[in-house]
């Protein structure tokens, strides 16, 4: 658990957020339930999941029921140190009124129906947990393959079950794999909201009320495009107003205030060129570390992380993988471009295949081509580089456009229907889109308009200021560690009144209007 | 919200890219006159830096297999002099050998990197730290050339880099893999031309020297005994050996090694044999460069090159000596 506390430390803020929450929250008159998932090691996560469901049960008083546990292949690929009974305490601190060891109840249960939604979570839980970029050929066959398809039906057996309850809404910190995905899919089916709170910043979260679910993709898609449409009419209509934060959050974003790579850090992240002269004159020295010519395009292509959360947003490509190694290819024929291959800084947690230095190796001859770890290379370098950036979903197709760096997105993300960069619908559009825009730069042309620069700043200012709700209760994600964070809140509860607390305010807004995203401040006023 | 300097090169495909890269809380950079020495990472006239950390009494120190550093200086139309100081110290190779993780009883090598500036390879240096009883010393090297007054164009940007440098296969396991990495960029002196100081020729501390690019094409070689140097020291990564106790015993071993080895070539050190030869090669390629001994001595070679060398070379032994140092000594 990442919670080594202290402790005192620890007995100190269980007592004093029992308190806080006992005094705080109205008593349900009903046998209305939240239900909130306490399904990852980072203590963090869950205090931000318990906090958001507390904020709700101001408004709708209602029981809380959390949802904990963890299984093997969890616990063998990323928790070891997953501790059910620490979560039992947290969770009955923030007064809840249940704590369900999931997994115990999916092992020792009978065997349950499996359909095809609970196929589909296994194939992409399989994949995260073997960390494999694709599944295996004879997957079906494999026994630990099976057991997890097992699992899978017996965890959204057991969520059927739950949401039989009176249900105000479901708060998740993810929407993807088994144990979180399958209950989203269940909530809505069932039309019960869900909220799903973000690990980073401070309480950050976006929210699918049934009102709003056209149901007609993924979560995740659902997402995108609200977040497009509340993006034009409530940021994009007010870019005069905004200007100035905007501004500011750029330059911020830019000598890494605020990290925005979060896995970046120290000098290698901070940006320092101001214009086109600065970076041609640092272009000339990095081209030759990578065997490259100045005055030809440079196509950086940012991998991901390969077996993470498959499939729960648009793609134009069967998997991560196929959509990096199907560039690959494509560029290993396009020798009018220079095409710089950057593996994903964390993804020796996601891949245990070699699946990037194998596609290295078979196109090391190819010297318009080079493979390099993404840390090897400093933002600066990068900038200087970089003539057109590619990806699925990564957050440079934010970061990049900011700075008037194009980019092509062969998928969707968060921010993908804002206008910031250049989305594609299907692969052979991405590869006519590649090849016209390496023609263009070729030509001189400025493929990033003044509008999608303004536009990705704003995003900038949205994702790290407007949807940022900044309360004592949920301190900024890099207060740590744990005895720290735990003295922090601490002093909030016992010494800071609970009046228009903002998490308060701010839910309550986000929730009475059904709006996609908790904001810090009221668009309507 | 206008883009800044899109004009800047009309001309050139990355003229486009950039003209964005300015918000308005970017500060003016100032461009600094000649002659200019920065001594500090927080210099004005310091502005850019890739995979370098910015020190408060020196420039900074390489983080990566490659670390740059820009400067804004104020080009006067003439051709201009810079030297670039170079220093290898403990914590150079404390940042190695937490990066590259070499095995555990391979011997500190010496460093071998380039210097480029504005793209161009300029120079090369060799940096190997004498080694002592309790610890060893820092190597400094300098590296000056002169740069066109077309280097130093309206940008006023100049780019000074240490890089890998392309080695012979000669010289695998003399040279420390991933040679830039901690290196420390001590100073950058740019000035006009014409007030240089001749370079001096000191001992490398190993077998290999560099000559820098028009350097002399006849020239002796001295070669004279140095202590072996140790393996480097490891930080210890397990919860066990991150102990207190485990490291207290790791450092006591350390320290005995050390003095052993030292011991060991105080009494018994290694001479410059007679049938030692002499290879070169060119840095900028790692192609061998003819090289002929034409002269013999104990202790020293004179040594012609074909042609007045247009590249950094590397001269070395003709085989693995650890235990000898190097020294170029131009002829007159």
């Amino acid at each position: 658990m990442w919670l080594n506390a202290n402790n005192k430390e620890l007995q100190w803020f269980l007592e004093s957020s029992l308190v806080y929450w006992e005094k705080n929250l109205p008593r349900p008159a009903d046998d209305a339930v939240i239900l909130v998932e306490a399904f990852h090691q980072d203590i963090r996560v869950t205090l931000r999941n318990l906090a958001f469901a507390n904020a709700i049960r101001k408004l709708r008083p209602a029981r809380l029921i959390v949802f904990t546990g963890v299984e093997d292949a969890w616990r063998k690929t990323l928790w070891s140190g997953f501790d059910v009974g620490i979560v039992r305490q947290v969770a009955e601190a923030f007064a809840a009124s249940e704590t369900i060891d999931v997994w115990d109840l999916v092992r020792r249960g009978p065997a349950k129906p499996v359909d095809e939604v609970v196929t589909e979570y296994t194939d992409a839980t399989y994949c995260r947990l073997a960390k494999v970029p694709a599944l295996p050929a004879d997957h079906a066959n494999r026994a630990d393959y099976q057991q997890r398809l097992g699992y899978a039906a017996a965890l959204k057996a057991f969520y059927e079950e739950q949401f039989d309850r009176n249900v105000v809404a479901l708060v998740t910190s993810h929407v993807d794999y088994d144990q979180w995905g399958l209950a989203v899919e269940v909530a809505r089916r069932r039309n019960v909201p869900i909220i799903h709170t973000q690990q980073t910043g401070c309480m950050k979260a976006y929210g699918l009320f049934p009102e709003n679910d056209t149901h007609t993709g993924t979560f995740r898609e659902e997402l995108t495009r609200q977040i497009g449409a509340a993006f034009e009419t409530q940021v994009w209509s007010r870019r005069d107003e905004l200007h100035d934060a905007a501004e500011l959050i750029a330059w911020r974003a830019k000598v890494n205030l605020g990290r925005p790579s979060w896995w970046r850090g120290g000098v290698t992240a901070s940006v320092d060129l101001n214009n086109p002269a600065e970076r041609a004159r640092l272009r000339s020295s990095v081209v030759t570390r990578l065997g490259f010519d100045a005055s030809r395009p440079v196509v950086t292509v940012f991998n991901h992380a390969v077996s993470d959360a498959l499939g729960t947003n648009r793609e134009l490509f069967a998997s991560l993988s196929d959509w990096f190694a199907e560039t690959a290819a494509y560029a290993a024929e396009h020798t009018d471009a220079q095409w710089l291959f950057l593996e994903h800084p964390s993804q020796a947690l996601y891949d245990s295949t070699h699946f990037f230095d194998n596609l290295a190796k078979q196109y090391k001859t190819y010297k318009h081509m080079a493979f390099r770890p993404s840390a090897t290379l400093s933002k600066n370098a990068l900038w200087s580089l970089t003539d057109l950036g590619v990806t699925v979903r990564g957050s440079v197709s934010n970061e990049l456009p900011a700075y008037g760096i194009p980019v092509i997105q062969a998928g969707w993300s968060e921010w993908s229907s804002c206008g910031l960069s250049t989305v594609v619908d299907d692969a052979d559009a991405y590869f006519k889109t590649l090849e016209q825009s390496i023609n263009q730069i070729r030509d001189g042309v400025d493929l990033v308009t003044q509008e999608q620069v303004q536009r990705a700043r704003l995003w900038l200012w949205l994702y790290r200021s407007g949807t940022d709700v900044v309360t004592p209760l949920v301190p900024q994600w890099e207060v740590w560690p744990a005895d720290v964070l735990l003295k922090v809140i601490r002093a909030t509860f016992r010494h800071v009144e609970s009046d228009a607390d903002p998490l308060f305010a701010a839910v309550e807004r986000m929730w009475t209007r059904k709006e996609p995203m908790l904001t810090r401040t009221d668009w309507s006023a | 919200m206008d883009p800044q300097g899109a004009d800047a090169h009309p001309d050139g495909l990355v003229g486009v890219i950039g003209a964005w890269f300015q918000t308005e809380y970017d500060e003016p950079r100032p461009t600094v006159d000649l002659p200019v020495e920065v001594a500090s990472g927080r210099d004005d006239a310091l502005c850019i830096v890739d995979q370098v950390i910015r020190g408060t009494g020196i420039v900074g120190r390489v983080t990566g297999d490659f670390g740059a550093v820009a400067l804004k200086v104020r080009g006067t139309g003439k051709p201009v002099h810079v030297r670039v100081d170079l220093q290898l110290d403990d914590l150079s190779t404390r940042w190695w050998s937490d990066r590259v993780r070499p095995r555990r009883f391979d011997p500190e090598r010496p460093r071998l990197v380039l210097v480029r500036a504005q793209g161009e390879i300029r120079g090369a240096a060799v940096l190997a730290r004498r080694q002592g009883w309790r610890g060893a010393g820092s190597a400094q090297a300098s590296v000056e050339f002169e740069l066109a007054a077309d280097d130093l164009d309206r940008d006023g940007l100049l780019v000074v880099e240490v890089a890998e440098a392309a080695r012979p296969s000669w010289s695998d396991n003399r040279v420390s893999p991933r040679s830039a990495l901690g290196l420390r960029i001590d100073t950058i002196l740019v000035r006009e031309q014409g007030s240089s100081a001749a370079a001096g020729f000191a001992p490398t501390g190993c077998d290999l020297a560099v000559l820098q690019p028009g350097g002399p094409k006849s020239f002796r070689l001295d070669v004279s005994s140095v202590p072996l140097a140790p393996p480097v020291a490891r930080t210890p990564t397990t919860r066990l050996t991150k102990r207190k106790p485990a490291r207290a015993a790791f450092k006591l071993t350390r320290i005995a090694r050390r003095a052993a080895i030292r011991a060991a070539a105080q009494a018994l050190p290694e001479r410059p044999g007679t049938g030692l030869g002499v290879l070169a090669a060119d840095l900028r390629t790692g192609a061998p460069v003819p090289a002929e001994v034409v002269g013999r001595r104990p202790g020293s070679f004179d040594i012609r090159l074909d042609t007045v060398p247009e590249g950094p070379v590397l001269i070395g032994l003709d085989s693995a000596h650890p235990g000898l140092s190097c020294r170029i000594v131009p002829n007159r």
